[in-house]
């Protein structure tokens, strides 16, 4: 079931002009792997989620998943297929981790049908695989930027979808939390057989952690592994002042910023 | 902290239900002739009472404005808790739509506008049920509008703003009409503002029950909806809601329910801003499955006390009872507020 760009290009509407941010992308999303989004503010990456989550209409081309276009699509088929985790703020913090993780059950809900017996058994297999538990009945205003987090990681799971997408999950976590959450990620990916889209600003953090990596560059766009985008040069002409090597000793790829030397 | 475990919840939902039947029965007791409780029930169960006078007061005064008082509160108190899910804004009310600024509009221009075009009017169009069609008008005026504007803005902010801009704009029309109307007509306005449970035809009755009873269920039936609006429009459009239907049905509802009410009760103030907050802090929770149910009962409640505090027990006066809500319901909600030290949707 592959997510694919079709000669997509995202932008806004303003009346009746198009402003064009990004793109055209052609480009199929390989399933079971870590996707990093990066580039610069404006780049597009939020830009990019809004259009798959189908806030935003496609300037030109599609999202298609499975060969059909996102758009297509009814809602509730799409909450099924993709789940997301986004950075706003909630309107209420005043439920419980347990309510909020339950909210990932909607899609599978008819009108005011109770939770059945697997609604009950996704909502705990999310929260145990989380490391919640001990969590589920405090509040989500009681919990740390981390903890948060999680939980939103947590509902997305009790959505059961395939396609998991992320924007910014790690922008307000410190590096000890920025650790657990890409394990965490990763271990969706290995063990939970997702495929997860994330954006982030961090270059060197995507570089060692993506299997692949779309990055964006005023208009610009490469998708490919790590090590042949930097092969390619491709870092070093985007983010001409960042530079990437690999580090032999720890046998990983590292960043170090020229100006900060 | 942690969320009411079960059996402490069924008892707060016992509570609440007891509430309810005592404030029901001393809600009929209290008024110009106090009746005693025992006598109330004896007449409900069909038994006829020493003195039948009582029995008339009872069957023809005092229940229907019980019922009434619960259709109202309860009414109030749910369109106010959609009104602040939808707007996530813990001010919103059922009236910040404008609808019941149109049914007040409505009412003003009937009362103080056309009586004194009375003589030239024709006979029928003064009548009975004049001030509640106008005000009908009014209110239901407003919704289409309101409604006509959701489904070409996706912002719910621009409709709180359009919703405050009508109360604005129907307050200065009827300044306007006050300031040049006689003293009779304005003071006919003026006690129509004051709200009234005690005047309504049990027509009148039915119809409010109706629209609530609609309202109700159609909350009721959206509750997973509402819950995932707490999350913001982001989450909801990724978990399959569509926003523009929940959206639709949540302003048709409140309309109904609030331009209703104003229309046939008068613009009750206060309660469907309070009686939801009142709610959330008893509970602890946003949770939609618990705060449409508890609303429901806990408006009922907070209305039915608050008619049987404007009978002024043990005097002939009644005050009127768009103050005694307000007079008695701000004092509660602040000493919850400070209580709690803060404050969620």
């Amino acid at each position: 079931m592959p997510l694919e760009f079709r000669n997509l290009i995202i932008g806004y509407r303003d009346k009746s002009k198009l402003k064009e941010i990004a793109g055209p992308f052609d480009i199929e999303i390989p399933e079971k792997k870590l996707i990093a989004v990066i580039g610069k503010n404006g780049s597009g990456k939020t830009t990019l989620i809004k259009t798959i989550g189908q806030q935003l209409a496609a300037l030109k081309g599609g999202v298609y998943l499975n060969e059909q276009s996102l758009q297509n699509i009814s809602n509730n088929q799409r909450a099924r297929l993709i789940s997301f985790v986004y950075t706003t703020t909630l309107s209420s913090e005043n439920m419980t981790v347990h309510e909020l993780v339950a909210l990932g059950r909607y899609p599978f809900l008819h009108w005011y049908s109770k939770p059945s017996k697997k609604d009950a058994d996704c909502i705990k297999e999310a929260l145990t695989f989380t490391a919640l538990e001990v969590l589920a009945e405090n509040k989500i205003h009681e919990l740390s930027d981390g903890q948060k987090q999680r939980a939103f990681i947590a509902r997305a799971l009790a959505q059961e979808t395939p396609y998991m997408v992320l924007d910014e999950p790690m922008s307000h976590l410190d590096h000890h939390h920025k650790a657990q959450l890409l394990s965490l990620m990763k271990k969706l990916v290995t063990e939970k057989n997702k495929t997860i889209v994330y954006t982030t600003h961090d270059i060197e953090n995507a570089i060692s952690h993506a299997d692949y990596i779309l990055a964006l560059n005023e208009g610009e766009s490469f998708f490919d592994t790590p090590k042949n985008l930097i092969k390619k040069g491709v870092f070093d002409r985007l983010f001409p002042k960042d530079r990437v090597y690999f580090d032999s000793a720890t046998k990983r790829f590292l960043y170090h910023d020229s100006k900060s030397k | 902290m942690t969320s009411p475990t079960k059996t402490q919840r069924q008892l707060r939902y016992l509570l609440l239900g007891l509430l309810f039947v005592w404030a029901f029965l001393i809600n009929i007791s209290y008024g110009s002739v106090e009746i005693s409780i025992s006598n109330i029930i004896e007449s409900v169960m069909g038994n006829n009472l020493q003195e039948p006078q009582l029995d008339y007061i009872i069957h023809q005064y005092r229940i229907p404005k019980a019922i009434t008082a619960v259709i109202v509160g309860a009414g109030l108190s749910i369109s106010g808790l959609l009104m602040q899910t939808l707007f996530k804004n813990p001010l919103a009310g059922p009236y910040v739509l404008g609808v019941s600024s149109g049914a007040s509009l409505g009412a003003a221009l009937y009362l103080m506008g056309a009586s004194a075009l009375s003589a030239f009017l024709p006979h029928w169009l003064m009548g009975n049920w004049s001030t509640t069609i106008a005000a009908s008008i009014g209110s239901f005026t407003v919704l289409f509008i309101v409604a006509a504007v959701a489904t070409r803005i996706k912002n719910t902010m621009a409709l709180l703003i359009i919703g405050l801009m009508f109360g604005s704009l129907s307050s200065a029309i009827v300044s306007i009409l006050a300031f040049f109307s006689s003293k009779e007509s304005l003071q006919r306005f003026v006690f129509w503002t004051y709200g009234n449970l005690g005047n309504l035809r049990p027509s009148e009755i039915g119809i409010l029950g109706l629209f609530v009873g609609i309202g109700s269920l159609l909350s009721i039936l959206n509750t997973n909806a509402l819950n995932t609006m707490l999350l913001g429009d982001d989450y909801a459009i990724s978990l399959g809601v569509s926003l523009k239907k929940t959206h639709l049905i949540i302003l048709i509802t409140t309309g109904l329910i609030a331009g209703s009410i104003t229309a046939l009760v008068g613009p009750i103030a206060f309660l469907g801003l309070a009686v939801p907050h009142i709610c959330r802090l008893i509970w602890d929770t946003s949770n939609h499955k618990i705060l449409i149910p508890t609303c429901l009962i806990m408006g009922a409640i907070f209305m039915l006390i608050s008619d049987s505090i404007s009978q002024l027990p043990g005097s002939a006066n009644v005050l009127p009872i768009n103050a005694v809500t307000a007079l008695f319901g701000s004092p509660i909600v602040i000493w919850l507020l400070i209580r709690k030290k803060q404050i969620q949707l």
